[in-house]
């Protein structure tokens, strides 16, 4: 199947009704659902995401797109288990504790859906016992932590050093506040400004492990 | 060092070479707005290198008929006193900061809380089980209505006694403050001496700024103003900076003795002089801030509301007296701060509800104080629901490329043509220096308005270079990515000598900072079944919502579209609920009630907050519910 132009459209401009509209038809009607997702709403989602690192887009746009999409996914979700999708690898993310803002990290999880992850959503306030659970019984190969404010951002240098005796994670820090400089002094392996970059930043860390 | 300021002057001046760039310009009076406390983590201190040389993280860089560079004064030591430097006027913490103190309030019967009584003290002809304070005391019980009175101090005693002793036909002068039947006695005077006169002091202390009044307690007249910046500004200057540094006992400590010594006693020491009056007479303080600045104020901690669940020390604070904290005022005179609501909805809130009068009125009504916090207050037909939906700074002009507060020089409206003329409203009437909040929004809804912005903030990069107004910068983004932006003053013709744009970046500030507060009041409202719709009065408060035009608040998307009669605007509602807490009897028990009947919502909590922040992101809303366009628009604010 080709690209659905009119998915595409509305995933792009954050159509979130129409999205759900074409979706829930082409389910109904017994189309293939895999294609709806690889072939035209992830590609949408990744062209607001180019956009968006070139500066062509902004936070409202990604926002409303992501928006969008993940209407179609909350559709498609369930019925992907049986269709033998295949992620890239798994990875898990949460907003640190004490820290409730995550709109930030639910961008950054449609970003890396669309970049063909599987993402444990841990939720937020996480502490790290929560992170080490996804690596250690659930698969993590990748700890990213989302924190949006200047007090809540401390708990990352608790986190990496929570995770110290699991060096072969690697984890990846972002949010407003947050600066490269102070993620290498704590001592995380990367640091995304938004997410678009998250997503770059784990494939590297993914290809320097493997 | 030569120094060039953008406003207006060259100077050149001796700047120590032991200490960081910005602590030595302060000590020649070029006061930078080092607002993350010297950390080197904003650039509100950026200065712009022409030539010199300076240490920095403990590398050594020359500026020398080189391209000039912008740095964080603050992480910059001098490294001998030879340079040429340009300070940028949005880097300077202004002196004299522009306050909101003019407020509405509602007719209010004037019942004084102070009281002035002539006693002459009986001589009894045996003195057996009784003394001069026994005979002084069942005077003024009878007085109070067989009421209670507060035990004398020491101190007044001793002054009692010293009367006493000088006085030949035990004439006395008492003034004394009664409330609910209880009083204190606040002094003993030579009853012969010209009635000394009985003032209070009422404050709004802001984050950013605090404004004072001074008030004749005997009738409630308002004597004179004064206001300026709150001195903590000077370490950090958002709250969430502050609970940081008053981790620590000594970072408390100091907050508190900025704000005490600092800000309130200048302001005590201001209006005492210029009405010829001594601190002594100053027999009253009523403050009202949010929960924070209460916290700092009487020196607790505000530690716990930095972190969930949010939790202040106390709501209801303790009264402390002038001179237990150390203000310049009668020692004895009672120190009260308005109670608090919650962590993030503080006595500013109370304040506001009880000067708006939102109590008593009907049906659904709103109070919003469009801040950095955006506090948010519901009243649904008498049942009190709140929230705070941290809008940021934006409005503020921080975080904005050319933005800066609504001082002179600042952009304070501005109109648009549909060929992209602007017109610019500029305060003091000189050349622009930048913009403050209300100028920003009028930009985004005129430039909207004629297609210069689509619904998602981004411009239309055509019609912008038609117009001639197309521009770029690189400097307000954090990575150094170059943004688009409209030119509204060329570099000739601002005071800077630099063009003032407004670039996408700060478009889409605004429109984070508006989205929080529309989805944080729709919310609220929904969260008791309701929508703007039921809405009878949206009562908006504080100083930023007076300059605010409502055609453009509209037009962006940060207040529904409702008509102009079901908008009220009460200005600085925490300043006169401190008046009214100094000179209405019935106020600070009103307080006390308001305190503790908003049940708080956290937004975080409730689903569809995301879903309509996603919304309001877009001008004026993805969802056109509350933007119909068929209301008569709500028009200009009154003068
Ligand atoms: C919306 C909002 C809220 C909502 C949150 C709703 C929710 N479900 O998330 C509500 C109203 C509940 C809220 C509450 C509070 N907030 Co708030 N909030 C905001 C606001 C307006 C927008 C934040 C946002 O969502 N931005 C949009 C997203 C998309 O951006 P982002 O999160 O930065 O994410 C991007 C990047 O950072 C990156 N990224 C993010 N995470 C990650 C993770 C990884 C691994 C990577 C690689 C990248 C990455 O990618 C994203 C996309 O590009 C900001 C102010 C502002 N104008 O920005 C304040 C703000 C963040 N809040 C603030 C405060 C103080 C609070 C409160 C403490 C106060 C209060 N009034 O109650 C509470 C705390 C709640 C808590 N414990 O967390 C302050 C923080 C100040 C500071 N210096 O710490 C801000 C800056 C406002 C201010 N200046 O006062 N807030």
């Amino acid at each position: 199947m080709a690209v659905n132009e009119a998915l595409y459209q509305a995933v792009a401009s954050g159509k979130k009704k129409q999205v759900q509209q074409i979706v829930t038809e082409a389910v109904e009607r017994g189309d293939e659902v895999l294609p709806l997702l690889d072939e035209s709403m992830i590609p949408a989602m990744q062209e607001v995401g180019d956009k968006f690192s070139r500066g062509d887009a902004f936070i409202p746009e990604m926002l409303i797109a992501a928006r969008a999409m993940q209407a179609g996914v909350d559709i498609i979700e369930p019925l992907l288990v049986n269709s033998g999708h295949k992620p890239v690898a798994r990875v898990c993310i949460g907003t640190v504790k004490g820290d409730l803002h995550d709109i930030g990290k639910n961008l950054v999880i449609i970003m890396m859906k669309s970049a063909g992850f599987e993402v444990i959503d841990l939720g937020t306030d996480c502490e790290v016992e929560k992170y080490r659970d996804a690596v250690i019984n659930q698969g993590a190969k990748v700890v990213l932590a989302s924190a949006l404010l200047s007090t809540t951002m401390t708990y990352m240098k608790t986190l990496v050093d929570g995770m110290k005796d699991l060096p072969d994670v690697p984890i990846v820090l972002g949010g407003a506040p947050l600066t490269q400089e102070y993620v290498d002094e704590i001592g995380a392996h990367g640091y995304g400004r938004d997410a678009s970059d998250a997503v770059r930043i784990v494939k590297d860390l993914l290809a320097k492990t493997a | 060092m030569n120094l060039h300021l953008d406003n207006g002057g060259e100077m050149n001046v001796r700047i120590a070479t032991t200490r960081n760039l910005a602590a030595g310009l302060r000590d020649v009076g070029v006061t930078l707005n080092t607002r993350c406390g010297e950390r080197g983590a904003c650039k509100g201190c950026h200065v712009e290198i022409h030539r010199g040389q300076f240490r920095k993280n403990g590398q050594t860089i020359h500026v020398y008929n080189a391209e000039p560079c912008l740095e964080r004064a603050c992480q910059l030591i001098p490294v001998d006193d030879d340079g040429d430097i340009r300070v940028p006027t949005t880097s300077l913490l202004e002196t004299a900061a522009q306050v909101d103190d003019a407020f509405a309030i509602h007719p209010f019967e004037h019942h004084p809380f102070i009281r002035k009584i002539s006693v002459v003290l009986p001589l009894p002809a045996q003195g057996k089980g009784i003394s001069d304070w026994n005979l002084l005391d069942n005077i003024l019980r009878q007085e109070l209505g067989d009421g209670e009175l507060v035990e004398p101090d020491r101190e007044l005693l001793a002054d009692f006694s010293l009367l006493l002793a000088g006085s030949e036909d035990r004439r006395l002068g008492v003034t004394m403050e009664v409330r609910d039947g209880r009083g204190t006695i606040l002094s003993i005077h030579d009853e012969a001496e010209d009635s000394p006169p009985i003032l209070g002091l009422a404050s709004d202390i802001g984050t950013t700024t605090v404004a004072s009044l001074l008030v004749d307690l005997r009738n409630g007249e308002i004597l004179d103003r004064a206001s300026g910046y709150n001195q903590q500004i000077s370490l950090a200057d958002d709250v969430a900076s502050r609970i940081d540094i008053a981790g620590t006992p000594e970072g408390t400590h100091e907050l508190q003795r900025l704000v005490l010594f600092e800000t309130l006693n200048k302001h005590l020491e201001i209006l005492l002089k210029r009405t010829g009056n001594r601190g002594g007479n100053v027999h009253s303080i009523m403050l009202s801030g949010n929960t924070v600045m209460s916290h700092l104020l009487l020196g607790l901690s505000p530690r716990g509301i930095g972190q969930l669940p949010f939790l202040p020390v106390v709501r209801h604070y303790p009264t402390a007296t002038a001179g237990v904290i150390g203000l310049a005022a009668n020692r004895r005179a009672p120190v009260r701060v308005v109670p608090s609501i919650a962590g993030y909805v503080g006595g500013d809130l109370v304040s506001d509800i009880y000067t708006s009068g939102l109590l008593g009125m009907p049906g659904t009504t709103l109070l919003v104080d469009i801040g950095t916090n955006g506090e948010i207050i519901l009243n649904d037909d008498g049942n009190l629901y709140g929230c705070a939906t941290a809008a940021g700074p934006a409005f503020e002009g921080a975080g904005i490329h050319c933005g800066m507060r609504a001082t002179r020089g600042a952009i304070e409206h501005l109109t648009i043509d549909a060929d992209g003329t602007p017109h610019l409203e500029v305060i003091g009437d000189t050349r622009p220096l930048g913009l403050c909040g209300s100028a920003i929004v009028d930009f985004i809804a005129a430039a909207h308005h004629h297609g210069f912005i689509n619904d998602m903030g981004r411009l239309d990069l055509d019609a912008v270079r038609k117009c001639g107004r197309y521009t770029s910068t690189n400097i307000a983004t954090k990575d150094g990515r170059t943004v688009h932006a409209f030119l509204l003053a060329k570099a000739g013709e601002s005071g800077t000598g630099h063009g003032i744009i407004v670039s996408e970046h700060d478009i889409a500030e605004v429109l984070k900072a508006k989205a929080a507060i529309y989805a944080g009041m729709k919310t609220l409202l929904a969260s008791r079944g309701k929508s703007f719709r039921d809405v009878s009065k949206l009562i908006l408060a504080g100083g930023f919502a007076r300059h605010l035009d409502l055609i453009s608040a509209v037009g962006i998307g940060l207040l529904p579209e409702l008509e102009r009669d079901r908008y009220l605007i009460v200005g600085n509602g925490s300043l006169a609920g401190a008046y009214l807490g100094l000179t209405e009897e019935s106020a600070w028990g009103s307080f006390r009630v308001i305190a503790d009947l908003p049940e708080c919502i956290e937004l975080n909590q409730c689903d569809e907050f995301e879903d309509l922040y996603v919304e309001a992101l877009m001008i004026p809303n993805l969802e056109e519910d509350d933007f119909p366009g068929n209301h008569s628009p709500p028009g200009r604010k009154e003068p």
